[in-house]
């Protein structure tokens, strides 16, 4: 799947290419230019019209691919609210994410249930701390879970960047609790009925490089119903918007504690992936 | 349905075709192209073009790139050869012994970042070169295109090779012999699935030696990065070679698998993009009035070529 998507780019700018009308509008011809930093094209989201609106995101790397779907009203991507979904298919789990989201440009709220079923390792067993050889392990059910996962995102422009911080509240439903479980959207193994995440980051922006921000990002994850200590990620973030649709991201945040050394897929080690943003009715 | 980045590049690609010229970048690009010549030598943003001579991907490697990548979807479901080999030939063992992590923990930590080695690598080749540097920095859309679909074409064989030959030689991965022990438990997947049989040879090494090939070979012909092509070469095939030494410490794969690995992906690297842009060194053409004159050197000698007004 993750191949045919790359595949499908592929196929696209041969379909393009074959079947392009006649006349190209001028509004997106790029200019012959020695300046690098320039983007071709420029059109945020927010210069669009209010409206209900079907949208789709897609973050494509390599090997992954991950779908968003929204339906809403307002400014895609930028103000809006509605319901989303967030398919969940990797080679070692499937579920998916369902919710109502609020977002402006300075709060993001966001609520709904989560399912995760694994296929490669079973329900964990209470141990102070776990390594890899856990979460590979089949010797019982394969995990199985459900939750509600809720967000609240501020954002805070500064004269000397972007401030964010993400708070996530994640309750798992039938669990015993203290039942141990490997929350993937975390990164963690939390002790059931919840667990938090807060993410602090500052982006700076530069004026030689159009939609370019780079900064620090620090992140603790907090499980009081396990007796570990929190996980404590930091390291740096980066994101390139190319084009209104297009945006490269650069995530690089290590973990700098944690109890327990799960490898990459909790570590949220380097990871490079193009985001693409499509909406009904955008002109 | 497709990207407005993509449909920008072939507004350049319309748009910079002279009257009479065409556009289409099918088998048979012809006049626009071929009559290039190769402005960006020294000058890191300047735009780029394609060099005199170049075939532009068509159907064919439409073809060639679908049947390899199916091939490499497909292949990990059919599962290798039972009873393949076991244990290291040639250097194989002194290899392991030196380079193999002594703990679980370190061992996966090699494989992970290994994993980010090779994605890292496989991102530069499909989004770095062909959308951020072609396309955005030196706005040069339909050249983003060539290498973009180059390199599809570079990955899709070679994964394609790679699992194809996973699954016929079935090779158990060193840490196999492990299997059982208290170092790694027999119902791990590690030891359950049919991944254990797949280390001859290294997708992790094949992979990357492929996209710095193929990367280098872009740089070479293009002057992607001006007058630094081989800082560029030379970062690639150690981002390359490191992610395959991994795969030792890891104990996922052999020395052999590895330097396999290394040969093949080399040799695609080097040799598809070479089908494109001509094997020896491109020299820019000549204009001389409304006349072209090419000097191509070919495997055979010297080709004097042209075109009149």
């Amino acid at each position: 799947m993750r191949f045919v998507s790359l595949l499908a780019v592929g196929l696209c700018l041969t379909l393009v290419t074959s079947f392009a009308p006649a006349q190209a509008s001028p509004a997106v011809l790029p200019a012959a230019s020695t300046k690098a930093s320039s983007s071709l094209v420029f059109r945020p989201w927010s210069t669009t019209r209010p409206r209900l609106f079907f949208s789709a995101r897609a973050d494509l790397g390599f090997l992954f691919f991950r779908p968003h779907l929204a339906v809403g009203y307002g400014l895609p991507f930028e103000n809006w609210v509605g319901a989303e979904l967030v398919p969940i298919i990797s080679s070692g789990q499937v579920g998916g994410y369902f919710g109502l989201r609020y977002r402006n440009p300075w709060l993001k709220l966001r609520s709904g249930g989560l399912l995760s079923q694994s296929f490669f390792f079973s329900d964990l067993s209470p141990q102070a701390s776990y390594d890899g050889r856990d979460l590979m392990t089949l010797d019982g059910p394969q995990q199985f879970y459900t939750a509600s996962d809720s967000e609240m995102t501020l954002s805070l422009s500064t004269p000397i960047g972007k401030i964010r911080s993400e708070t996530q509240a994640i309750f798992l439903f039938a669990k015993q609790r203290r039942t141990p479980v490997y929350v993937a959207t975390l990164g963690a193994i939390i002790g059931a009925p919840f667990a938090l995440r807060q993410q602090v980051r500052m982006l700076y922006s530069f004026e030689r490089v159009t939609g370019l921000s780079v900064g620090p990002a620090f992140e603790v994850v907090i499980s009081p119903y396990r007796d570990a200590r929190p996980i404590i990620r930091g390291g740096a973030v980066a994101r390139f918007w190319l084009y209104d649709d297009l945006e490269l991201r650069t995530n690089l945040m290590p973990n700098l504690s944690a109890p327990d050394r799960l490898g990459r897929q909790t570590n949220h080690w380097l990871q490079v992936s193009a985001r693409f943003r499509w909406a009904s009715g955008q002109p | 349905m497709c990207p407005s980045w993509i449909g920008e590049a072939q507004a350049e690609s319309l748009n910079s075709a002279e009257p009479g010229e065409s556009g289409n970048s099918g088998e048979s690009l012809d006049s626009a192209e071929s009559k290039a010549v190769v402005q960006v030598q020294g000058n890191s943003t300047a735009v780029l073009t394609l060099p005199v001579g170049y075939r532009p991907y068509g159907f064919g490697n439409l073809v060639v790139t679908s049947t390899f990548g199916a091939s490499a979807l497909i292949a990990p479901l059919l599962g290798p050869r039972k009873n393949g080999p076991q244990g290291g030939v040639l250097f194989d063992e002194a290899v392991r012994n030196v380079l193999r992590a002594p703990t679980f923990s370190g061992r996966l930590a090699a494989a992970d970042v290994s994993d980010v080695l090779l994605g890292l690598s496989v991102t530069n080749a499909l989004l770095g070169d062909p959308l951020v540097n072609a396309t955005w920095a030196r706005k040069s859309p339909k050249v983003g295109q060539q290498i973009f679909l180059m390199n599809l074409e570079v990955l899709a064989v070679t994964m394609g090779i790679q699992q194809l030959t996973a699954n016929s030689v079935g090779r158990e991965r060193p840490y196999g012999r492990t299997c059982g022990s208290s170092d790694l438990p027999a119902d791990t997947r590690l030891c359950t699935r049919n991944d254990r049989y797949r280390s001859f040879f290294s997708g992790h090494t094949a992979i990357p030696f492929s996209m710095a090939a193929a990367t280098c070979t872009h740089h070479l012909k293009l002057g992607l990065s001006g007058k630094f092509s081989w800082a560029t070469c030379l970062g690639s095939f150690l981002v390359a070679g490191t992610s395959g030494a991994l795969r030792i410490v890891g104990d996922f794969h052999y020395a052999t698998d590895v330097a396999t690995g290394a040969l093949v992906g080399s040799a695609l690297g080097f040799g598809l993009p070479l089908l494109h842009y001509g094997f020896g060194v491109q020299i820019p053409s000549a204009r001389i009035g409304q006349t072209e004159v090419f000097i191509l050197p070919t495997p055979m000698g010297i080709l004097l070529t042209g075109s009149l007004p």
